[in-house]
């Protein structure tokens, strides 16, 4: 530390009332705020699909092993009907059950990875064109745009069939189309934040700059993120679904959309192979949705209205 | 239980009643045809041009409805008479003489003449991908008279009249291709022909339109006013505009496979699986034999006795294919050499062969890993690609699906050679020569080429059967070469051929006489109508 630094205890004495930043600090909200955030009906119950998704993801290969498209049984065998295969069979007569306990994986592995990947991106590069200002602001931010001029999922699609179609290439495709919203975002908050009382006096205490963006504001704006991280997570499986359903995906990962794909055409004569790994997707967004409004609520007292 | 009224019982009375009185002929081909209604026909690709000069993509543009072929084939196979009436063939196989019909005149009122053929057939030599092969010892063509038209080749050309048809070799009006570049010619996309309609409009993304000719050669045909061609690029959308009473006909299986049933079980639509015979439609795997693991022949066997065929055919076919174990398939009967079995599944025998060969299981129970691609062009091929994925796990190979589209799949088989085995679909044709012989005579090793040798094969015995076999005027000698072709290629094992797989035709069952040649979606439809009148 040094000596110039200025106390944050003093800085957080002149920030505006009401201003409705998540303080880390803050001792009561801090200790109590995760059990409180859960007696809400719809964030316990979204918090509770996900910890069910993340840990099937993990104990997956456990139950099922191997790989799950391998051709395991009789094709179009309905769900509960034989205990070998609790959700039936495709086509091709690929365990569903297997397909879906992957696709789980898949999709929270492309969503996470993607939502990090455009947070570590976006709120870097939209930070320091915030706080910064001037030529280095005009030039990102006219580099921001030039992404958000072009039709995410279409460039996607782009990207996927010009590489190899994989996961790595997926969550690349998928980041490259993310993190312009986060850049921009942090970029308008870092702005708001920026001539507030508090970094007004972290800089006439000295502090240098990099430690009020990282150390100050960051924290400050961080509640807005976390709301952005989770829409992103949930944007991203859909995006992946949509683009496995097309046939863009990895062809050799079981992943819900390629499992709708392939269920589609017979969708007229056996509802299950497509309908079963579509839950599973409703689902999960629908539980992401709910936790992002969820937390925008607790974080963000000034919505509470 | 079903609680019947005695007014519905009284109904159910009638109608039996009616029924029975019906003559029970009503659904024999002795009817009279029905004059008029729009034919729908259904198409999965839209063609890039009107007219089969540049390519043979099959089922593309407005086929033997708007231009016609010297010769047509009928479901029997047998060479039968369109614009040609006669034809002879001198004793040594060089001379053909084709007798053309009389009184025939272009869709713009030009008399056709032997000068069209002539004009035709000398550019096709040059711009069309397949009849280069055909043409390639035409040296002369006689039209000196009118309605003659005699062909001279340098070597005999056993394999010419199945290559003259409406599909394969339209012929086109002299008047408005000469002293152009036939590959630019805008006639091409407004095509004016002889056939039985006339070419109406194309509007490109949604349909091409075709009228009734009044003043087609043969008498009383066609029976329909119109045919309308709609493209409907996705199987799941025509399916749904067959039921929903939106098309007449499609074919190759314009809708799912797995759904065929229900059209079977239903009385108002009908399905036929021939008109088929001169595509050849064949599902193999190739190996490219230029690198390592595949380079070894115990290999490739492991692989062809790790399928098990009759699986293969239930789960990607849905029974829509019979066994092919030779390179010739059973369609083409002529040459197909029924002795030859398909490897026997043992799963065991691959495994011991794969270790014999030097590639023991890993710690993690795989032996190696291979680039796997698969032609988009068809589903059930993505799907066999997943069926053979899994087999070949099960005896510890890793074989790693790599999905391209179509332009991307070309240049990465057939100019980068970046691919292991390859699950394809490369069709016999209605010759050898035709498409049998491309993916396997070492001339046609050819970097950047599509539809070449891509496995790299190269076996100097086969390439002498090829060319021997190409012109030999005796049929029985050219099977007794082909039959020996086979058997090498079953041995030497450069692909495992896997399937003839059958496309079928859906049409409603007021359409009749509609499949009266092999032209399937290429066909006339000079004798089709409509029972109701279309709908």
């Amino acid at each position: 530390m040094t000596p110039l630094e200025i106390d944050p205890n003093i800085a957080r004495r002149y920030r505006e009332p009401g201003a409705g930043v998540f303080d880390p600090a803050l001792g009561s909200r801090n200790r109590w705020g995760g059990i409180r955030f859960l007696k809400t009906p719809s964030a316990a119950l979204a918090t509770a699909i996900l910890a069910f998704g993340i840990l099937t993801a993990i104990v997956g290969p456990i139950l099922r092993p191997g790989d799950p498209l391998r051709i395991t049984g009789e094709p179009l065998i309905q769900p509960f009907v034989d205990w070998a295969h609790p959700l039936g069979t495709d086509v091709l007569g690929r365990d569903l059950f297997s397909g879906v306990l992957f696709g789980a994986r898949v999709s929270l592995l492309v969503g996470l990875s993607v939502a990090f990947i455009s947070l570590v991106v976006g709120v870097l590069i939209g930070a320091i064109a915030g706080y910064a200002g001037g030529w280095i602001d005009w030039v990102v931010t006219r580099g921001i745009e030039i992404f958000q001029t072009i039709p995410g999922f279409v460039l996607l699609v782009v990207l996927v069939s010009v590489l190899e179609p994989s996961a790595t290439t997926v969550i690349i495709g998928l980041a490259l189309i993310s993190w312009d919203a986060v850049a921009r975002l942090t970029r308008a908050e870092v702005i708001n934040h920026r001539s507030r009382e508090y970094v007004l006096a972290a800089e006439t205490s000295g502090v240098s700059g990099p430690r009020i963006l990282f150390g100050e504001i960051l924290p400050n704006i961080a509640p807005t993120l976390i709301v952005t991280a989770s829409i992103i997570v949930a944007s991203a499986i859909l995006a992946e679904s949509a683009l496995s359903f097309l046939g863009l995906g990895d062809p050799n990962a079981a992943s819900w959309g390629s499992m709708i794909g392939s269920g589609r055409e017979q969708i007229r004569s056996y509802w299950f192979p497509t309908v079963i790994p579509g839950a599973f997707i409703v689902v999960t967004v629908f539980a992401l949705n709910v936790l992002g409004d969820a937390l925008n609520d607790f974080l963000n007292p000034r919505s509470n209205g | 239980m079903t609680r019947l009224s005695r007014r519905d019982f009284g109904k159910l009375l009638a109608g039996t009643a009616l029924l029975g009185s019906l003559p029970s002929s009503s659904f024999a081909a002795s009817e009279k045809p029905v004059q008029g209604g729009t034919l729908r026909v259904v198409m999965g690709l839209e063609p890039a041009t009107q007219v089969e000069i540049l390519q043979n993509a099959g089922g593309a543009g407005v086929g033997g409805r708007v231009v016609e072929g010297l010769v047509t084939e009928g479901l029997d196979l047998s060479i039968q008479p369109q614009l040609a009436t006669s034809w002879s063939v001198s004793d040594d196989g060089l001379i053909y003489t084709f007798k053309l019909r009389e009184g025939v005149t272009w869709h713009d009122g030009t008399p056709f003449t032997s000068a069209d053929v002539a004009h035709t057939y000398s550019f096709l030599k040059d711009v069309h991908p397949r009849r280069r092969n055909t043409f390639a010892n035409l040296v002369k063509i006689d039209d000196s008279d009118p309605h003659t038209v005699v062909l001279h080749f340098s070597r005999p050309a056993p394999a010419l009249l199945p290559a003259l048809n409406a599909n394969s070799a339209p012929i086109v009006p002299k008047h408005l291709y000469e002293g152009t570049d036939p590959r630019t010619n805008p006639w091409n996309a407004k095509p004016i022909g002889t056939g039985p309609f006339v070419f109406r409009e194309w509007v490109r993304g949604s349909h091409t339109l075709l009228e009734r000719n009044p003043n087609y050669w043969a008498p009383e045909q066609p029976n329909l006013d119109a045919i309308i061609i709609r493209y409907i690029p996705d199987a799941v959308t025509r399916l749904a505009a067959f039921e929903a009473n939106e098309v007449d006909i499609g074919y190759s299986t314009p809708v799912p496979i797995g759904e065929l049933a229900r059209f079977k079980n239903n009385p108002e639509f009908k399905l036929d699986t021939e008109g088929y015979s001169l595509g050849g439609g064949l599902n193999q795997i190739f190996f490219n034999l230029r690198f390592e693991p595949f380079k070894k022949l115990e290999v490739r066997q492991a692989v062809a006795h790790a399928i098990d065929i009759n699986a293969y055919i239930a789960k990607v076919w849905q029974g829509y294919a019979i066994p092919s174990p030779s390179a010739i398939v059973p369609a083409m009967k002529h040459f197909h050499d029924a002795s030859i079995k398909h490897y026997a599944y043992d799963p065991a025998e691959a495994e011991r062969l794969l270790d014999q060969a030097g590639y023991p299981r890993g710690a993690d129970g795989t032996r190696f890993t291979v680039r796997f691609t698969a032609n988009p062009f068809m589903s059930q091929v993505i799907d066999g690609a997943n069926f053979i994925r899994s087999a070949l796990a099960e005896i510890g190979i890793r074989a790693e699906i790599a999905l391209y589209d179509h332009p991307t799949y070309i240049k990465k088989l057939y100019t980068e050679g970046a691919f292991d085995l390859d699950i394809q679909v490369l069709a016999n044709g209605y010759d050898p020569t035709d498409g049998i012989q491309r993916g396997y005579h070492s001339g046609n090793i050819k970097e950047g080429l599509a539809w070449s040798n891509h496995a790299h094969y190269s076996n100097p015995e086969v390439d002498r059967i090829f060319d021997e076999a190409a012109y030999e005027p005796n049929p029985e000698k050219r099977r007794a070469l082909y039959v020996e072709l086979q058997q090498i290629l079953h041995r030497d094992l450069p692909a495992v051929n896997l399937v003839q797989y059958q496309p079928v035709t859906v049409s409603r069952a007021a359409l009749r006489d509609h499949l009266i040649d092999q032209q399937n979606s290429s066909t006339s439809y000079a004798r089709a109508w409509l029972a109701d009148g279309g709908a």
